[in-house]
């Protein structure tokens, strides 16, 4: 039979696989290998390292002022307010991704919605007062 | 217990719809019990079963817990779905509020888990709750890549998240492997990737599939048959099975050995 007319037909192929039951094994998955240099010029995002970053006892500075709304205090009574002079900085275009319990991204959240900015922002504000300023 | 595959990338068009409504329609034809969940917003897989949104209870539903995840199960001729829904995109942020939602998902599914041997998840193509939520759901994930640079490049990214998925919400998540699709045996990029993909494979860590699906235009005609109308004028659900129309293409013959090899993993 000339090559261009023998060709496999799909149906037939499935009659040569028969069904085997089994259930999912539940073992824990093998750690993926640690990734060496970037193969193939990938292109890689870097990836923040998980830290925690305890919450300081003293009460630092609160942010100047000139928000219209109060947003809630946290914890250790710190209230921060972005106000009109701060000077807006451009973001990285890095996304990072991280977990946060629902109790502080719900208190994040109440805040940025306030001052009428994105989490990511307020989030940074916060620490660059607390940390970085 | 049902084994439940994540169809992920988080890069468009490169086949995880085909690849989802493929494996699932191949692995029915075996004899295996299958549904396929369509988590994307766009709806593509739920368009190609012929299954309905309006009216129907959707995984929108399911994710919301307006229903449970057997009332949302449409029996199509090609075969059992979960229909997604466009109103996915408008409930993102709702589902990112939500408690413990990476997991909506798998807790629901539980439900059905005894109904079938294997369940297919088709996602959406970026790294949002969606995709989070199917993986944390999933046995393992199916990575279906096209042979180019960027294809290439987005791997990284995918393994990091999977790695992430793994260490906080799903130990049991694991790759099947990658898959090459629209694979054009005549360019010499397409060889060149094909060639290197075990290589990078085994560097990331990750199987790549030994059958590429070959590029073929059966798949979208397959796609594109329209429903017909009985002589009452009923509208009649087309079966737009690749298998089913055109079992012959080099895209059916590529998919039932990507099956094959895939049930060697699983």
């Amino acid at each position: 039979m000339a090559k261009h007319t023998a060709k496999n037909d799909a149906l037939g192929m499935f009659g040569n696989i028969k069904p085997v039951k089994r259930d999912p094994v539940p073992e824990t998955a093998k750690p993926l290998p640690e990734m060496e240099e970037p193969p193939v010029e990938a292109k890689k995002i870097a990836k923040e390292e998980e830290s925690v970053i305890p919450m300081p006892e003293k009460r630092p500075a609160s942010a100047s002022s000139k928000s219209s709304k109060s947003v809630p205090a946290g914890k250790n009574g710190i209230i921060l307010r972005i106000g009109e002079k701060k000077k807006k900085k451009g973001r990285t275009s890095h996304t990072r991704s991280f977990y946060m319990k629902d109790e502080i991204y719900e208190w994040l959240l109440a805040g940025a919605e306030a001052d009428k900015v994105g989490v990511s922002e307020y989030l940074e504000f916060i620490l660059e007062q607390l940390f970085i300023d | 217990m049902a084994i439940k595959i994540a169809i992920a990338n988080q890069k468009g068009g490169v086949g995880k719809t085909t690849t989802a409504v493929n494996l699932a329609d191949a692995l029915k034809r075996i004899g295996y019990k299958v549904l396929l969940i369509d988590m994307d917003p766009q709806h593509n897989s739920t368009s190609t079963y012929g299954a309905k949104i309006e009216g129907e209870n959707t995984i929108v539903d399911v994710l919301k817990k307006d229903c449970t995840p057997e009332e949302a199960i449409q029996k199509m001729p090609i075969g059992d779905i979960i229909a997604g829904d466009g109103l996915l995109a408008n409930e993102e942020s709702y589902f990112n509020s939500a408690k413990a939602r990476e997991s909506i998902l798998k807790k629901q599914i539980e439900r059905i888990d005894g109904l079938y041997d294997y369940i297919i998840m088709d996602t959406p193509p970026n790294l949002g709750i969606y995709m989070i939520n199917a993986l944390t759901a999933a046995d393992g994930c199916v990575i279906p890549i096209k042979a180019e640079q960027y294809a290439i490049d987005g791997l990284g990214l995918l393994i990091d998240t999977i790695r992430e998925v793994v260490e906080v919400l799903n130990d049991r998540l694991k790759i099947y492997g990658v898959v090459m699709t629209s694979f054009d045996a005549r360019n010499r990029l397409d060889i060149g990737i094909k060639e290197s993909l075990p290589e990078v494979g085994e560097k990331i860590g990750f199987k790549t599939f030994i059958n590429p699906i070959r590029i073929s235009q059966d798949v979208k005609k397959a796609q594109a048959i329209q429903d017909s109308f009985d002589e009452d004028g009923k509208q009649v659900t087309a079966n737009r099975s690749l298998f089913e129309n055109f079992s012959s293409s080099n895209a059916a013959v590529d998919y039932v050995n990507f099956t094959k090899e895939l049930l060697e993993v699983v």
